[in-house]
């Protein structure tokens, strides 16, 4: 533990730098943060920092757990990505130290990924992709059994992450790699995944109790309408050329979203291409063109919970609104000081408390293995690897 | 959207009785990767088929960022020339045939 304050809702949070000398009182505050399609990230911010030492922490394994009750904990397993001191005379010495304070931003252990490489992955599924790269960096994985096959995925100068989440992308999967699991989902689909769900309350839904509880909502802002931040929200009509010269056609339609509740209109329909080798790729194609933009967009942020992780289904009660109801968390950010730990959740909806939601088949989400350091670098404990139905 | 550049391959194989011409593109997919020209716009004459030298360097384009179909950037020899051509060669045999008889006495 390196922190705890005496109130009972306060997170035990631990972190650990392997291998070279830190002196833990001077953390002042830490955040992690993770979102869909994105590496884990964290930082760590030192008041009156040994300056000995400060360039001997970089890419060095960093762990960091943050515990609240007995809830699920956060972790968090990465690097040292770069330190920023900073050093101002005018403000004298801080614990005895020149460096008043100092900020190390690490990245999750999905960071060995980021290498370029050039190479052609012939005849290929997802989960044989997943396979392939999760199991030469010694991770475990998770990937929808989905039998569709690319004839040609082309890696040019790009990563083994870039081009897992170029193929998830273009077929409608999200990806995150938390600690070393990779897990890709159906963002239509997470709400069958169980991963943690949790009920955000307003203070409506509090009934006024303004006792602390995880959870609560302190903010919430929202981005509400068909243009957002990801782009314009359209039903598509896609048109392609399949391999034999003939013209292949796929559309989207009404039917195209998550099914939480009831949807939020589409109102244009888009025309777009794309050059595809089969019916079959223009279908994924335009089954994927809905799944990144979603009409009801949210920052939340709440009296800190460590339980949701991207795709992760959260509720929204008692605003009293069309926009009650189920959302996808897309991304969380933990931040936690001395003094107090709050979370920010990135969430999105295309659906209103019109309807019940609609129940899918999917399996639930499996504990995957621990990560363990093996000189120096995190891999999983076991091999897992999950292709689930 | 993908702008289709052009890209010079060097000829892994090539085979004319069936069209087969496999290429390296270093600058796109490394040293290693070997890929397989399109047979789209291609077509054999007389049962034969135009294809490059092993070893040479050719012009190559794609039609996607994954380069899906990997086409061959050549004049493509016109069936009608192919055939012009075809046909004067024989004549210029006939012809030395036919010198060749005179120098012999054949006519005589």
């Amino acid at each position: 533990m390196i922190f705890k304050s005496t109130h009972p809702g306060s997170p035990d949070v631990s972190v650990v730098l392997s291998g070279v000398s830190v002196d833990y009182t001077t953390i002042q505050s830490v955040t992690v943060d993770m979102h869909e399609n994105m590496h884990d990230m964290a930082t760590i911010t030192f008041s009156g920092l040994i300056p000995v030492g400060i360039t001997d922490y970089i890419g060095v394994p960093v762990y960091i757990s943050i515990a609240a009750g007995v809830r699920q904990n956060v972790e968090f397993f990465g690097y040292v990505s770069f330190i920023e001191p900073l050093m101002e005379t005018r403000k004298g010495l801080v614990n005895n130290s020149p460096v008043q304070s100092a900020v190390a931003t690490c990245m999750g252990a999905s960071y060995d990924m980021t290498l370029p490489k050039y190479r052609t992955w012939e005849k290929t599924t997802l989960p044989q992709l997943v396979e392939k790269i999760a199991t030469s960096y010694g991770y475990s994985y998770a990937v929808p059994n989905d039998s569709f096959v690319w004839q040609r995925l082309l890696q040019n100068g790009i990563s083994d992450w870039d081009i897992l989440l170029k193929a998830c992308q273009a077929v409608g999967y999200s990806l995150t790699t938390s600690a070393t699991h990779i897990h890709i989902y159906d963002p239509y689909k997470t709400i069958f995944r169980q991963l943690p769900y949790v009920e955000l309350v307003t203070v409506k839904g509090a009934y006024g109790d303004i006792q602390y509880a995880p959870g609560r909502i302190m903010e919430f802002k929202g981005l509400f309408g068909n243009t957002t931040l990801d782009g314009i929200v359209y039903n598509y009509d896609f048109v392609g050329l399949d391999s034999t010269g003939s013209v292949v056609k796929a559309s989207t339609n009404n039917e195209s979203y998550s099914k939480y509740g009831e949807l939020v209109e589409r109102v244009n329909t888009a025309e777009a291409t794309a050059n595809v080798t089969s019916q079959e790729m223009l279908n994924k194609f335009a089954g994927a063109s809905t799944k990144t933009n979603y009409p009801y967009n949210a920052t939340v942020v709440t009296t800190g919970i460590p339980d949701p992780v991207p795709g992760s289904v959260v509720k929204i009660d008692k605003y009293a609104s069309n926009f009650d109801g189920f959302w996808l968390v897309r991304g969380v950010k933990h931040i936690i000081s001395r003094s107090n730990y709050v979370t920010e959740l990135t969430i999105s909806t295309d659906s209103t408390t019109g309807k019940e939601y609609e129940t899918v088949t999917v399996s639930a989400f499996k504990t995957p293995p621990v990560p363990q350091l093996s000189n120096n670098q995190w891999e999983a404990s076991v091999d897992f690897g999950d292709v689930y139905v | 959207m993908f702008d289709n550049p052009v890209y010079r391959a060097i000829v892994h194989y090539s085979d004319s009785s069936t069209g087969l011409i496999r290429v390296r593109v270093p600058v796109l997919s490394g040293a290693s990767s070997i890929l397989d020209i399109s047979y789209i716009g291609r077509t054999a004459y007389n049962g034969v088929w135009a294809v490059p030298e092993i070893g040479s360097q050719i012009v190559v384009t794609a039609d996607d960022a994954n380069l899906t179909n990997v086409f061959w950037v050549q004049v493509a020899p016109v069936p009608a020339t192919a055939v012009d051509l075809a046909e004067v060669l024989v004549r210029l045999n006939e012809l030395e045939l036919y010198r060749d008889a005179l120098l012999l006495g054949v006519f005589e």
